[in-house]
């Protein structure tokens, strides 16, 4: 056999190839595309349940901008980014681990963090590419269905909204993907997953509500949106290391057009909320951190 | 002579309650060319060693070089000259076995437009050329052991490194291993294979090492070993004579060769004698002088189990 031609891959080079490997793995794989068929059928649910509501409305209050739709909708998006993180997360390392590619992955000359970064370049692209498009492709439908119009504002709008639940996708990635790096085992690092995003999406908002009702008592008339500004605070605090609190945060405003001269103002959205804005940036990254650190380090027999 | 392997007191130590000394102050060499057998039990510290070499895992103390390479400061430059066969490895089920060893091929840094006709180049070489197109899942274990070794052969390396290659395979896919291996050496590569397998593999090793509880308690050529395990235990020889009336003195005769110190009747025309020296000549001319019909006269050569007895006995 004649000896052959090879190159010595620059870092960029070899990440962009398990990148790729990765993201046609995504492409056609039965998660992907249960997620996105379950997030259609949410869609269409929630739009035959709002032309019904609209149509026992009065014109006055029935809504007239996309954003109150999408808002209004409790957002199917927003439903899916968490589960879509979580489905390319949480067997990311471990599923490698299990079947024994891993190691014949880490016999080339590759390093660890080669592979990582991979993974998380190919799922940022397919979250990515997957949340922008279920906002995208749905607003026709929403405009023809409900007969509205759009602007350049409500697509800056719902941009803006895309990118944050980008943002909140890859928290709930890196988490599991930290996770699947811990915990060696797909199933345990699934169940772990499901579990903290139970616990931020339904019993951590419960428990605050409680504890917000106890150290304030019930509101009387006379003080009632003191109360609620007071409520809100103390909410947004105890929640303070749920992401969920700070995408929800971020959110509603970007979403909640008072009046048509309301334009998206970016700095008053990242002025107002700075903490939301850190936390969502500093999630993934601390998860990010953790999971090169525990993947690094452990010994690969 | 130029050694692919060098460990100098290679210590090992996994963190834990209580802690495990996978390796301890291992000194080892491999000179290139050689298909080196790493002999040892189960947890003797064979995979812990290997993964070091690779650069996988950090040494507690001491160092290693690959190739002339540092395991600690160039493990990339290892891993792009060394094919590894894992113990425990697997493949992407969901992909063929052709699309499998293309992107293990790109990583080893094989150009994209030459990636494809190399890894059918490989997939022929290892008679799986008719399967390229299915879904590994579809494949039977010895298939999957071959698509294990056509993966290590893509990079073209220097030096193979094979973990407990025949744990798994039926007797014709280790007799296949091994005429594979001894192809390969010919081409002027080095295999360097562990093993708990004596019987599979220890008759084409030229070189082994015996380790147990993470110490190497003996290493050097096969010739080497035998000849240091003859210094402590005699040279063995076996006569059978065809008349087995003639043992009697026979015995006789060979008690009175200097440097004989155990001669014993086994069976019918059969003698076993052993010398503190080479006396084979001796023997034959012996023999030959007292007009025996000879059946056979064998020097009885240690097997790899005998020497592996013979170094591990009261170590461990
Ligand atoms: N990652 C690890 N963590 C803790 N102990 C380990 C690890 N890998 C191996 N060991 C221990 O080190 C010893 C040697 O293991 P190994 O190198 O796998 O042996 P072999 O390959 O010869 O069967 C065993 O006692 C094993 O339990
Ligand atoms: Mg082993």
């Amino acid at each position: 056999m004649e000896t052959i031609r090879r190159e010595k891959l620059q870092p960029m080079k070899r990440i962009l190839i398990i990148a790729r490997k990765e993201f046609s793995d995504a492409v056609i794989s039965k998660r992907l595309w249960l997620l996105i068929a379950l997030f259609l059928l949410f869609y269409v649910t929630m739009t035959f349940y709002l032309s019904v509501a609209y149509s026992i409305m009065s014109e006055e209050t029935r809504p007239t901008r996309i954003t109150q739709i999408f808002s209004s909708a409790g957002s199917s998006v927003s439903l899916i980014a968490p589960f879509l993180g979580i489905a390319f997360g949480y067997d990311a390392v471990s599923r490698e681990r299990e079947s024994g590619t891993l190691r014949i992955l880490l016999s080339r000359p590759v390093y660890r963090e080669d592979v990582v970064n991979g993974k998380i370049i190919a799922s940022l692209a397919i979250m990515g590419i997957t949340l922008f498009a279920s906002t995208f492709l749905t607003v026709p439908a929403t405009i023809f269905l409900h007969g509205i119009t759009i602007d350049l504002d409500d697509i800056a709008r719902l941009f803006l909204f895309s990118t944050f639940s980008l943002m909140f996708a890859f928290a709930y990635y890196a988490l599991s993907l930290f996770l699947s790096t811990l915990l060696n085992k797909s199933s345990l690092s699934l169940m772990a997953s499901i579990a903290l995003w139970a616990f931020f999406t339904i019993i951590m908002p419960i428990i605050s509500t409680m504890i917000a009702f106890m150290m304030l008592g019930f509101p009387s008339f006379a003080n009632a949106e003191d109360y609620f500004k007071k409520y809100s605070e103390l909410n947004y605090m105890i929640q303070i290391f749920s992401i969920n609190n700070h995408y929800n945060t971020l959110t509603g405003p970007v979403l909640t057009k008072g009046s048509k001269q309301d334009v998206l103002n970016l700095i008053k959205v990242f002025s107002q909320y700075p903490i939301s804005i850190m936390a969502l940036i500093l999630y993934p990254i601390i998860f990010m951190m953790l999971s090169y650190i525990m993947f690094t380090r452990r010994e690969e027999k | 002579m130029s050694f692919v392997i060098e460990c100098e007191s290679l210590v090992k130590i996994f963190k834990g309650n209580p802690p495990v000394i996978a390796l301890d102050n291992v000194n080892l060499k491999v000179p290139k060319g050689s298909i080196y057998g790493l002999f040892g039990p189960n947890g003797a510290g064979k995979s812990t060693l290997i993964s070091i070499l690779m650069g996988l895992t950090l040494p507690t103390k001491g160092s290693a070089k690959v190739l002339g390479y540092d395991v600690l400061r160039e493990s990339l430059e290892i891993r792009s000259r060394v094919g590894l066969l894992p113990e425990g490895f697997g493949f992407y089920d969901s992909m063929t076995a052709l699309e499998n060893l293309k992107y293990f091929g790109l990583l080893d840094g094989i150009p994209a437009d030459m990636v494809k006709q190399r890894a059918e180049e490989i997939l022929e070489k290892v008679g799986l050329e008719e399967r390229a197109n299915a879904k590994v899942s579809t494949f039977s274990r010895g298939m999957k052991q071959r698509l294990g070794i056509a993966q290590t052969l893509l990079k073209d390396p220097e030096m193979l490194i094979f973990d407990e290659p025949t744990v798994g395979i039926d007797p014709d896919g280790v007799m296949e291993f091994r005429r594979f291996v001894q192809d390969i050496v010919k081409e002027g590569k080095t295999v360097f294979l562990s093993t708990h397998l004596l019987r599979d593999l220890g008759m084409i090793c030229t070189h082994t090492a015996m380790i147990r509880k993470g110490r190497i308690v003996a290493q050097g050529s096969m010739e080497e070993l035998t000849q240091k395990m003859r210094g402590a235990k005699g040279y063995s020889y076996e006569i059978r004579l065809k008349k087995p009336e003639d043992v009697g003195r026979l015995l006789q005769e060979v008690k009175k060769l200097p440097e004989v110190m155990e001669v014993r009747i086994e069976d019918e025309g059969k003698v076993s004698i052993i010398g503190g020296s080479d006396i084979g000549g001796e023997l034959f001319s012996l023999l030959s002088r007292g007009q025996y019909s000879v059946e056979a006269l064998v020097s009885s050569k240690p097997e790899w189990e005998d020497l592996y007895r013979f170094y591990s006995e009261g170590v461990g």
